[in-house]
């Protein structure tokens, strides 16, 4: 019997077509993986604003631990209404009114405690404990900025002043912010946004210094402008209503314009001009999207080398530590920038962090201190250095 | 000027390479407020995918390439 295979013309043909196709099909799966799929990409028009140069940037993660438990967060938002709700309605403290979720509101919050502020901030959070949803789960996201001029001179910028009075005001104590406060050593008050988690902590700052120079997003709502003065603010208010405004040369605050859940409209994010090492830039919570901010700094500055050195913040990702393969574009597409030091924290979530370090990121581990989950990233207490 | 470039003068939901005009920017503001009705905290997508996530056709809220 002959066992010699034989095939048709036909079969050939079909043969060969399948295995095209799918070589295709792989060569192009392969290709969307390996930069050069962003060369495709149209290309924008740079304006490339010069602002100068800083020596270095030192950040220290005061408190990064914005909530402890997820769940209870989450819970909140859902029985109140939905990520549309507006955050004083919650009855989060320290505006709670003891009525449940989404039956809030920021006058009856404030009444009982307006007198206290920001004086008698251990009584005033005291009576929220009694009256707010989960008041054991505030912490709060600060960091303290120290920058240093090309000639030398360093100086200090507060990032956000937490949520929790009580935890923040552990926090400030132990990386000793009440007393840069106090000397006036912190030159200013950057409120990236007005979410609970980075801004309901402001009398803690207003107890050490009332007058500190602030500056906010121009899209503070009227009770966040209310808030300020009833935390017992004297100083002069900068209102960033520029997409660029210049703190100091080498520093610049971007401005974006975005909804961003539980009714706050528009967060500033920090960039910096680092000599001879090129682009940091530093985000509170990153709401505009990670891409965003990294495509605007793109168009809109110039900086040395022409390269992106360094990250920090929180980069809202996975904050609520759930994964969704949509959260796999945005860690992908970060990669194109290809940033030298990668310091994140807070809403970027733990599992983003251990994406990064999957895709070869220079993620820098923190030391899980001070009821930071994990050393995934920078935690409480932790400094990084760009 | 090639073929394509030709059609994409036609279209008024082009992409823009400048600033957006003030019609688009609030046009980003509906569209992050719908995914956020949706239960979709829009930070946390590509703005690219957005749309389709949201079951919208591309351009419909002028989204259409990276900012």
């Amino acid at each position: 019997m002959d066992d010699k295979i034989t095939a048709s013309r036909r079969d050939f043909v079909k043969g060969a077509a399948t295995g095209a196709v799918g070589g295709l099909l792989g060569g192009m799966g392969l290709y969307s993986y390996t930069k050069n799929a962003y060369d495709r990409l149209p290309k924008v028009a740079r304006e490339q604003q010069e602002f100068g140069a800083v020596r270095s940037v030192k950040v220290t993660a005061i408190s990064e631990t914005s909530w402890f438990n997820n769940a209870h967060l989450m819970e909140d938002i859902q029985k109140s209404g939905g990520l549309l709700v507006d955050q004083y309605t919650i009855g989060w403290g320290p505006f709670g009114n003891g009525k449940g979720p989404g039956k809030s509101s920021y006058a009856e919050g404030i009444a009982p405690i307006k007198a206290m502020l920001p004086n008698d901030l251990e009584a005033a959070w005291e009576i929220q404990t009694k009256k707010a949803l989960h008041p054991e789960n505030p912490g709060g996201f600060s960091s303290l900025l120290e920058v240093e001029d090309l000639d030398g001179s360093k100086h200090k910028y507060l990032l956000d002043v937490g949520w929790s009075y009580a935890w923040m005001d552990q926090a400030f104590k132990r990386e000793g912010i009440d007393e840069m406060l106090k000397t006036g050593e912190i030159e200013q008050l950057i409120l990236t946004h007005e979410h609970f988690d980075h801004f309901f902590g402001l009398p803690v700052a207003m107890k050490a210094n009332p007058k500190v120079p602030t500056i906010i997003h121009n899209g503070f709502y009227k009770e966040g402008l209310q808030y300020i003065k009833d935390s017992g603010y004297q100083g002069e208010l900068k209102i960033a209503d520029k997409e660029m405004t210049l703190i100091r040369p080498g520093m610049m605050l971007i401005k974006f314009d975005v909804p961003i859940i539980c009714r706050v409209y528009g967060e500033t994010s920090l960039a910096f001009n680092v000599k001879d090492k090129g682009l940091v830039l530093i985000s509170g919570c990153n709401h505009q999207g990670i891409l965003q901010m990294t495509s605007t700094a793109y168009k809109k500055l110039k900086y040395d080398n022409d390269r992106f050195h360094g990250l920090y913040g929180g980069l809202h990702i996975s904050p609520f530590e759930d994964w969704d393969p949509k959260y796999d574009d945005l860690v992908i597409s970060l990669g194109k920038w290809d940033f030298e030091k990668v310091g994140c924290n807070h809403c970027t979530g733990h599992l983003t962090a251990k994406k990064f370090v999957e895709r070869g990121y220079p993620v820098v581990r923190g030391t899980a201190r001070f009821r930071s989950s994990s050393p995934d990233y920078l935690g409480n207490g932790d400094t990084i250095t760009f | 000027m090639n073929r394509r470039e030709f059609f994409s003068r036609l279209n008024p939901l082009r992409q823009e390479t400048g600033d957006r005009p003030h019609s688009e920017a609030l046009s980003r503001d509906a569209l992050f407020r719908l995914a956020m009705a949706k239960g979709i905290d829009p930070a946390t997508v590509d703005p690219e995918r957005l749309e389709t996530l949201l079951g919208l056709k591309a351009g419909d809220f002028g989204i259409t390439g990276r900012n």
